[in-house]
């Protein structure tokens, strides 16, 4: 489904929701490859359980509302490819599917379905999984430890990196380990070069608007710089903070997701910040060690008011614009006379 | 000082981790259900916001003197809500003697301002955290902005929602209901589900 | 005769549509707080249930009676007269509430005196002042039936996902959903409740459209 109408020369656009999101999920294939690497098959069952999850709950959801199903919209299957990564490479079955069930139903197709949700659904299903279960979410396994493909994998698992710095506390890894993501995390957001590697491939792409993740990043990186939330230095609290929050995933994957984003450029810019304040205030005040999904549903709410915010200011702008050039004009025309 | 910083943390708490609306779900039925305009919703909230405030303050004097009773606890709603009633009757008699035509306009509106779940919940609140007489105050006006706040994020929501295609059997009530259940599920990141009362 | 008979039969049709077609809660949207957030066990379902009737029914009566006073009484007397009858009604349904959990009055908390300023109430005494008492009745037990069932299947429901448990006792349910009893939980079941109520009745009604259609289409065939 194209997301314009085609206009009059009817030059086929490379963009439309399908290569979008085609993309988005080629984008996450290294992701789902280093979570093989690090924890085995689970990670990659846990994915088809969540994909599966997703199709089946969005057929389902659109056959209800009596629509015709589209094959060519597979934004249910980004949904649930994006789910899984979010979270520890143990987590149970009925979690993951949950979750996604969730996303679909309660965040997707109540609001209209593609394009039109007014939450990221992504992130609501993760937030949603996250108050359900916070022992399964957050409990990682070791990295190599392979946990059993099937069944629970309950056993051996520990808090990483991410709940000292939620405690207060200074991680105890080494740096190498840490920038290479092999240390105790969500399963597919550890690696911090690939997802950067991932950033650049999408942003060339097109799949994702530069505005947003721009200032969301710059905004991150200079709160989280300046202000450090454990005794530590700025640049050793960037690492830590880089390469163990779920923010930079969520600022790749989550925050460009079209369907929530504000149409305008200048909002978008505005829209980035907004996200990236939120996400520092809930890490500073909140009670769950990820907080980025929570404040991205939060941000959500004020999309719509951005765009016509600006909308507003650029009108104005351009108004007082006209006005100056006019009285110039009239100026240098009197001169004249 | 110290007072001052407390009161501003007590109005903030209310405001954003105890909104009354997203994690107590007060008065949701006059943020969805009763067909006011907005301009009017604005009024009622702000009017909201002044009962709270002084229903809590007279809770929070009220307090201290019912404390020796025994089974205090089952004629503290009571009293609670005859003091409301009274509150109403003042401000009717006020508004009778000095603006007759604006209380025959406004005569729902007043009476979902004053007798709502929000005002009794605020006063409520005052015996489970034990506040003193200014805190109370403080938390009342609290509960009343954080209404006036789910005012103004559920007016972005209905814009839009207004563009979405959203089932036909959602539009409207429901699928508001969802909308500020996923605002309270964001601000679950913030609080947890620990709550008093 | 006939038309008093009509009246009769219309106000009963009436009443008996608040209890799906115009459900006070989930269609109407009237008195969610205690639903959302008190209703996430039986128990808790029941005692709102029992405190919604006990409030709700005499107040509409009192004030069908307050309509037979002159009108020269102004409207805010009446409605503070309410108030107060729905604050001491307060007293009896704690009472009662014992009966069906001893402890149904503290793990309510707030919830349960708040009963007593549902907006079922608060919007339908004045137009009750125009009823005669038996009609101001009748519409009270019809919103209480209404209340009753929609909080009773939500709270059963809600029950079962976040403890896995009916009334208490332990079900064989693998998965429990623990938000289902939090706030956001509760916004989320109530609003999806309302949209099957809503898709349920649509239904109902496609379904009668047709049958009339038929016996139309029967009888001129006949």
């Amino acid at each position: 489904m194209p997301q314009y109408e085609p206009k009059a020369p009817y030059v086929r656009s490379r963009d439309s929701a399908f290569t979008m999101m085609a993309d988005m999920i080629i984008a996450m294939l290294p992701l789902y490859f280093m979570a093989f690497y690090f924890y085995g098959s689970r990670a990659l069952l846990l994915g088809l359980a969540s994909v599966a999850a997703a199709v089946i709950s969005d057929l389902a959801c659109i056959l209800l509302e009596g629509k015709t199903p589209y094959f060519r919209d597979i934004s249910a299957v980004v949904t649930g490819m994006l789910l899984p990564l979010m979270m520890s490479a143990a987590t149970p079955y009925y979690v993951v599917v949950s979750a996604s069930v969730f996303a679909i139903v309660f965040v997707k197709h109540v609001f209209g379905g593609v394009g039109q949700c007014a939450f990221n659904p992504a992130a609501a299903g993760f937030a949603f999984a996250v108050s359900c279960w916070p022992a399964q979410v957050f409990a990682y396994p070791a990295p190599f430890s392979a946990p059993g493909a099937f069944g629970s994998a309950a056993e051996g698992l520990s808090s990483g990196p991410a709940w000292n710095l939620f405690q207060g506390g200074v991680p105890t890894n080494d740096i190498l380990d840490l920038l290479l993501g092999k240390f105790l995390g969500p399963m597919g957001l550890t690696n911090i070069v690939v997802l950067v590697t991932c950033l650049f491939y999408l942003l060339f792409r097109g799949a994702v608007s530069w505005q947003a993740p721009a200032t969301f990043f710059a905004v991150m990186v200079l709160a989280v710089f300046l202000f450090p939330r454990i005794p530590e230095t700025g640049p050793m609290s960037l690492v830590y903070e880089a390469t163990t929050g779920m923010w930079v995933f969520g600022g790749i994957f989550l925050l460009g997701e079209p369907g929530t984003l504000p149409k305008r450029s200048s909002s978008r810019l505005l829209y980035g910040a907004l996200a990236a304040l939120f996400t520092v205030l809930f890490q500073r005040f909140g009670q769950v060690e990820q907080t980025f999904a929570f404040a991205l549903l939060l941000t959500n709410v004020f999309g719509f008011t951005l765009d016509r915010g600006s909308e507003r200011l650029l009108r104005r702008l351009r108004r007082v614009y006209i006005a100056t050039k006019t009285k110039r004009s009239e100026k240098k025309s009197a001169q004249r006379a | 000082m110290n007072s001052l910083i407390s009161i501003f943390t007590l109005l903030l708490t209310a405001l954003v981790l105890q909104n009354a609306v997203f994690s107590r779900a007060l008065d949701v039925t006059a943020l969805l259900a009763i067909p006011f305009e907005k301009k009017s919703l604005r009024l009622f909230g702000l009017i909201l916001t002044g009962v709270s405030t002084i229903a809590s303050l007279l809770a929070g004097l009220l307090n201290p003197l019912m404390g020796q009773w025994k089974n205090v606890q089952y004629l503290r709603p009571v009293l609670y809500i005859i003091l409301l009633a009274a509150l109403y009757g003042i401000a009717c008699l006020v508004l009778d003697w000095k603006k007759r035509d604006w209380l025959r306009d406004h005569t729902a509106l007043l009476i979902a301002a004053f007798f709502n779940c929000a005002a009794y919940g605020a006063m409520a609140l005052t015996v489970y955290s034990s506040y003193n007489w200014l805190e109370s105050a403080a938390s009342g006006m609290g509960v009343g902005l954080s209404f006036l706040l789910a005012v103004f994020l559920l007016e972005q929501g209905k814009r839009c929602m207004s563009i979405c295609n959203i089932p036909k059997s959602f539009r409207g009530l429901p699928a508001e209901l969802v909308y500020v259940g996923l605002i309270s599920l964001s601000l679950y990141g913030l609080i947890g589900h620990q709550l008093a009362a | 005769m006939q038309p008093k008979r009509n009246a009769a039969r219309r106000n009963l049709r009436k009443g008996l549509d608040l209890i799906f077609v115009h459900n006070p809660v989930l269609i109407t949207g009237l008195a969610l707080a205690p639903v959302i957030m008190g209703g996430f066990t039986v128990k808790n379902g029941m005692g709102l249930s029992l405190v919604f009737a006990m409030v709700t029914i005499p107040v509409l009566v009192l004030s069908s009676f307050l309509g037979m006073l002159p009108e020269k009484i102004p409207q805010y007397v009446r409605t503070i007269a309410c108030a107060v009858l729905a604050a001491l009604m307060l007293i009896p349904a704690r009472l009662l509430a014992g009966g069906i959990a001893p402890n149904l009055f503290d793990s309510l908390g707030m919830y349960f005196s708040m009963m007593a300023l549902n907006t079922v109430w608060l919007v339908c005494a004045p137009s009750c002042q125009k009823k005669k008492p038996q009609w101001a009745l009748w519409d009270g037990v019809c919103h209480s039936l209404g209340f009753f069932v929609c909080t009773l299947l939500i709270s059963l429901v809600r029950e079962f996902l976040a403890y896995g448990t009916f009334w208490g006792g332990a079900t064989a349910l693998p998965v429990k959903f623990p938000p289902a009893a939090y706030a956001f939980g509760g916004f989320i079941i109530v609003g999806s409740a309302a949209a099957a109520l809503r898709w349920g009745i649509d239904r109902a009604q496609d379904i009668g459209r047709l049958v009339r259609r038929q016996q139309k289409k029967w009888r001129m065939g006949r």
